[in-house]
């Protein structure tokens, strides 16, 4: 019974990567130049080259490391500011015109600047950084206005402290606003952290790799990394959600 | 001893919901307010919490008076299980060993024991405000004011509620101020039913029920002559 749930749940998601595989095998059939496009089976044979290399894990992590150091970081930030902004209006003017400027510059500009502005290595933290910041600021922003005014009203009848008030009621309320923002600036700051990487070239990094690869027109290998980054994705989101649910727990 | 409302005045822009308006309450009683939707009866206990303030008037005797006040709806923290909820409030107050005596006492008066580790979401709607009537009972309050807790709950838990309501306050016989715009509500509970109507709210007329609260039923006589009189007032 169970496991025909969990095939009928699943059955639509394995039909749809299989038919992404057959399509991909038959483009790869019609173009004939494995330079071009290569099938699926050299691109898994070029993984697992890259799987075997010794240099292949410290360049996954490394280049996880610099992702993650920069979301770290703008999500204490993202989580102050948009604390601040939620409350206040004022705030929310003044910062408002900063978001717009960071969430409108183009990715490459930014990365280019941080080219010029810091050493290679730090480039993709910077961009990560950025890019995540506006997204859960105002996340968090949007959940600070969403707070439920009549359970501060009860908090503030029964003599709740502020500080009780804020850390009990404003902050678990605002969890699943700031687990969402978390969830889309990954998506996007993965992609971000990457392009850094192929323009600042530091020693290790999935960029790099990318870019070396594309250079010696390796193009199974350059699909081989692609799939090694749409798969780092998929394991933080899946790793976010999991920690979403033991966090929110009171959730049905 | 009475607590005395004098000289109340609120207005919403140019609307006079209250004009030099006067009610009495007695300590340690239940005193109902009765009266049409829209009326002041919400306005009148948030000012007495002091949610929201008068134009003028006193509230003699309310000064230092510590309110705990059973809102139409739960109110309660979703992330929070029932044992957290009725914490939250009495985390400042008192110490770990006394505040879990008090909790657990509360909920297992209000029949909860077995849902101590549920979440809101988890429980009925009744169960929820089972959960608030504990939690404003728990709180160590000399008021407490209730606007119409039991609004919108089918009559079976309407019934139960009512009953865990009575015990709880046979306990400590605290100065309730229960406002409803149902008739028979006020019969079962209140030691004083005042009649509101009008704006700006004028005190129509004001019942002493002197029944045992326990024997009460909208079957006996003398109460269903008084729903009749007050149906007519508020007509």
């Amino acid at each position: 019974m169970r496991i025909s749930i969990i095939i009928n749940n699943k059955f639509p998601t394995i039909l749809s990567v299989l038919t992404l595989i057959i399509t991909w095998k038959i483009l790869s059939e019609i173009v004939d130049q494995e330079m071009i496009l290569p099938s699926p089976e050299v691109t898994c044979k070029s993984l697992i080259v890259l799987l075997k290399s010794k240099t292949f894990f410290k360049v996954v992590m490394t280049t996880i490391g610099r992702g993650l150091v920069g979301f770290f970081l703008s999500c204490i930030l993202g989580l102050i500011v948009g604390i601040f902004t939620g409350v206040s209006s004022v705030i929310e003017k003044i910062v408002a015109p900063w978001l717009i400027i960071i969430k409108s510059t183009p990715v490459m500009s930014i990365i280019i600047l941080a080219l010029i502005w810091f050493e290679t290595e730090h480039v993709p933290i910077f961009v990560s950084f950025l890019v995540a910041f506006p997204i859960i600021c105002v996340n968090v922003s949007e959940g600070m206005k969403s707070v439920d005014q009549k359970i501060i009203q009860m908090a503030q009848i029964y003599g709740v402290k502020k500080w009780r008030i804020l850390f009990e009621i404003y902050l678990p309320s605002i969890a699943s606003f700031f687990v969402a923002g978390i969830c889309t600036a990954m998506g996007i700051g993965w992609k971000a952290v990457i392009a850094a990487e192929v323009l600042s070239q530091p020693k290790y990094a999935i960029g790099t790799s990318l870019y070396t690869s594309k250079i010696y027109i390796e193009t199974a290998s350059v699909f081989a990394w692609t799939v090694v980054a749409i798969f780092l994705s998929f394991v933080f989101e899946k790793v976010i959600r999991i920690l979403e649910k033991k966090i929110i727990r009171w959730r049905i | 001893m009475t607590l005395k409302i004098q000289n109340l005045c609120k207005s919403y822009e140019n609307m006079k919901v209250f004009q030099n308006f006067h009610m009495e309450i007695s300590e340690n009683h239940i005193t109902c307010i009765l009266g049409p939707s829209g009326c002041g009866k919400t306005t009148l206990l948030n000012m007495i919490s002091g949610i929201i303030q008068q134009d003028d008037g006193t509230f003699l005797g309310l000064e230092h008076k510590v309110i705990s006040y059973l809102f139409q709806e739960p109110r309660l923290l979703d992330w929070k299980t029932v044992w957290g909820n009725i914490e939250f409030i009495l985390k400042d107050i008192y110490q770990k060993e006394e505040r879990e005596k008090i909790i657990s006492k509360y909920i297992e008066m209000v029949g909860l024991k077995e849902f101590k580790d549920y979440y809101p979401p988890q429980l009925s709607g009744g169960m929820m405000q089972r959960v608030s009537i504990a939690r404003a009972f728990a709180y160590p309050s000399d008021i407490l004011l209730m606007d119409e807790p039991f609004k919108g709950l089918d009559i079976k838990i309407k019934e139960s509620l009512f009953y865990a309501f009575i015990k709880l306050w046979n306990e400590d016989l605290r100065t309730v101020i229960f406002v409803t715009h149902d008739i028979e509500e006020a019969l079962l509970l209140g030691d004083h039913v005042y009649v509101l109507g009008d704006i700006p709210v004028k005190i129509k007329k004001c019942f002493e029920i002197s029944m045992p609260r326990e024997k009460r039923s909208m079957e006996k006589e003398t109460l269903k002559e008084i729903k009749k009189e007050i149906y007519k007032i508020l007509k």
